[in-house]
């Protein structure tokens, strides 16, 4: 797969991927001679970070962070790159006097501890072998403060008997929310919605699949479900309580994507198919 | 982001620190989404101290700081040590001299030898509307506030990179539209003393990026720094407007505006929070370096009380000079006047575990930054406790 992010510093860098999940004092959590990390509280610590692809949410503490990460640059035990989800002001000027390789935009999880992952800087993508990027929506119905889930069924591809938002692949050049407009045709049978909002994309990794996932929230007039082939069951439940382990991968995040999401102005079914 | 035919040229053309100087400012502009980079008069630079910036700091800026010049007036935050009385201060000598390493960074380019967070005090300062490009939160929040000038919230490298270019990214304060308020926030306390710093460290985190509209706020200048350096220390906010105080308060656009209140107990639960010590070693005043009219109001005080324990008093070489009878009445009375540094880029570590100190600012960092414990109170009850 190859992945589109924001370009932050060019260059490319390739190397097993070290994920942390948490955001990274370079000022004391990682020393500087040596590239390994020291910081007690860090998830990854003792681990060292030259010549990997470093995956983490972004930095913490000092300033002087950056400075950390231009000596490890000085001393050839820099990591070959950076993915980095939020470009906050250490990360990015430690990148750019570092002249280390690096994108944003991707949370670290995206990427599994130790697989091969190259970072071209310059174009401000990821690939990684072997693992296979798809594209999805998900749409949340709303009707009444609750939102609608549904239960795949075993003749689905993925994610047999877990629960899901209306949701669907992106075929050809489709742009997400002509796909998002189908499925909740196809899938729920419900010509009365009007979007809402849309979020910014998920990145939910299962094994050697990635997908991102474009979330929608739409306001629907009646609760009428027509199930088709691919559910098995849907009820209406408060976004308090939308399951976790029972639902497909990251489905509260989606939620959260789009809630606090883009607000659209004017998109409806009725209004002549509203696209 | 757009970058016109001079600034291309320096991108591509310029030596070494000044072609990473523009790659920098371009990279975070990009980030921030500015459209362009525009021209600032000043820069001023922060990442001064040798123990704030370690030997990292001083690497890069050694090798950053050679066959370049700063285009654009630049001044340059305290650094670990007062240059002519180090040895009395107590500061090793190797330490010394890795701070001079970094002093004389600085002088290859060109800057002002300020070594003062208060650069606002030194010389004329920037005036209303005036770009800018300034390090140090509490001197940023000083300018935008109090003086109307626009500045963001540079850190050390992106000032740097303003002075050797003349250039910073166009955004948040730079721009009109960024500076109006978000927030009234009316105090139900009164001031004096400690309480600008209480009140800036209990409203920060109330905020929440909102830049705040105070139909009254009292207080001089001096105040006033104190609060801002506070309010700075406890979020990210650069910006504050007074009624009828402050250059900007009739476009802050306070007209509908949510409340919200700031109580003598959010200030009492600001100062307990920050209250990490019992037996203070020392008094520490400073952070930001005290005014010339602040030293005379202390060597007044002290005629009153003499402590039993040091008294260490920071400011810049500038007022040290303006003030110097004050300075020697302090002297007299046994109080130390160092410039150049300030409380909590100075390892008083290596003299004193516990703190006692009246800056609001010097109670948030000096924890972190020094590993010392704090007792955080009003100057003059500081003076009395202790005498």
């Amino acid at each position: 797969m190859r992945v589109e992010a924001m370009k932050l510093v060019g260059g490319r860098g390739q190397g097993p991927a070290v994920v942390c999940p948490a955001p990274i004092s370079f000022l004391g959590g990682v020393e500087a001679s040596t590239g390994d990390i020291v910081d007690p509280h860090s998830p990854i610590r003792g681990q060292n970070v030259s010549g990997r692809v470093l995956a983490f949410p972004g930095g913490k503490g000092s300033t002087v962070g950056s400075y950390v990460l231009y000596a490890l640059a000085r001393r050839g035990r820099a990591p070959a790159a950076l993915v980095v989800e939020k470009a906050d002001t250490i990360v990015t000027v430690g990148a750019v006097i570092g002249g280390i390789p690096a994108i944003y935009g991707l949370p670290p999880d995206m990427l599994l501890d130790g697989e091969w992952a190259e970072v071209d800087g310059d174009k401000g993508t990821i690939r990684v072998r072997d693992v296979d990027a798809h594209e999805v929506v998900t749409c949340f119905l709303r009707n009444r403060g609750e939102i609608l889930l549904l239960k795949r069924s075993a003749r689905v591809g993925t994610f047999k008997g877990s629960w899901a938002g209306v949701s669907g692949y992106l075929e050809g050049n489709e742009v997400p929310l002509e796909r998002a407009m189908q499925e909740i045709r196809e899938e729920v049978d419900e010509r009365d919605a009007r979007l809402v909002s849309s979020g910014r994309p998920v990145y939910a990794r299962d094994r050697s699949d990635l997908f991102i996932v474009h979330p929608f929230l739409f306001d629907v007039k009646s609760r009428k479900v027509h199930l088709d082939w691919e559910h098995v069951d849907y009820r209406w439940v408060h976004p308090s309580e939308i399951p976790v382990s029972a639902a497909v991968p990251k489905l509260i995040d989606a939620y959260a994507s789009a809630v606090n999401g883009r607000l659209a102005r004017g998109v409806g079914m009725k209004r002549g198919g509203g696209i | 982001m757009y970058l016109d035919p001079e600034q291309e040229a320096l991108r591509d053309e310029g030596n070494s620190s000044e072609r990473l100087a523009m790659k920098l400012l371009e990279t975070l502009g990009d980030v921030q989404g500015a459209g362009r980079l525009i021209p600032v008069s000043w820069a001023h630079l922060s990442g001064a101290s040798y123990l704030t910036i370690g030997d990292t700091g001083l690497e890069f800026l050694d090798e950053f700081c050679r066959g370049v010049r700063a285009k654009i007036k630049t001044t340059v935050n305290p650094i670990a040590l007062d240059l002519d009385r180090w040895r009395e201060m107590g500061i090793p000598e190797e330490y010394a001299r890795r701070q001079l390493e970094i002093v004389d960074a600085y002088r290859r380019i060109g800057v002002e030898e300020t070594f003062s967070c208060t650069p606002y005090l030194i010389g004329p300062p920037p005036a209303k509307g005036e770009h800018i490009a300034w390090a140090e939160s509490s001197a940023v929040i000083y300018a935008n506030s109090i003086l109307g000038a626009r500045t963001n919230r540079e850190g050390g490298p992106s000032a740097l990179a303003s002075a050797v270019t003349g250039f910073t990214p166009e955004y948040g304060m730079h721009l009109s539209e960024d500076r109006k308020s978000g927030v009234r926030v009316d105090v139900k306390a009164t001031l004096g003393g400690i309480k600008h710093s209480l009140l800036g460290l209990a409203l920060g985190p109330m905020l929440e990026g909102r830049i705040p509209y105070f139909p009254r706020l009292p207080g001089t200048d001096d105040d006033l720094k104190w609060f801002g350096a506070s309010l700075a220390s406890a979020c990210d906010v650069n910006l504050f407007h007074i009624e009828k105080r402050t250059p900007e308060w009739r476009a802050a656009g306070a007209g509908r505006l949510k409340s919200i209140k700031v109580t003598e107990g959010d200030m009492r639960a600001a100062q307990k929070s920050l209250n990490t010590g019992e037996d203070a070693e020392a008094i520490g005043v400073g952070s930001p370096q005290l005014s010339a009219g602040e030293l005379r109001a202390i060597a007044r005080l002290l005629t009153r009380h003499r402590p039993k324990i040091p008294v260490w008093i920071f400011t810049s070489r500038h007022a040290r000079a303006e003030a110097a009878d004050a300075v020697k009445a302090i002297e007299g009375h046994g109080g130390h006047v160092w410039a150049d540094t300030c409380l909590e880029v100075s390892p008083l570590y290596y003299r004193f575990k516990t703190v006692a100190t009246p800056s609001g600012k010097g109670a948030y960092y000096l924890p972190s930054l020094c590993r010392q414990k704090v007792v955080f109170e009003d100057l003059a009850k500081l003076l009395r406790r202790y005498s």
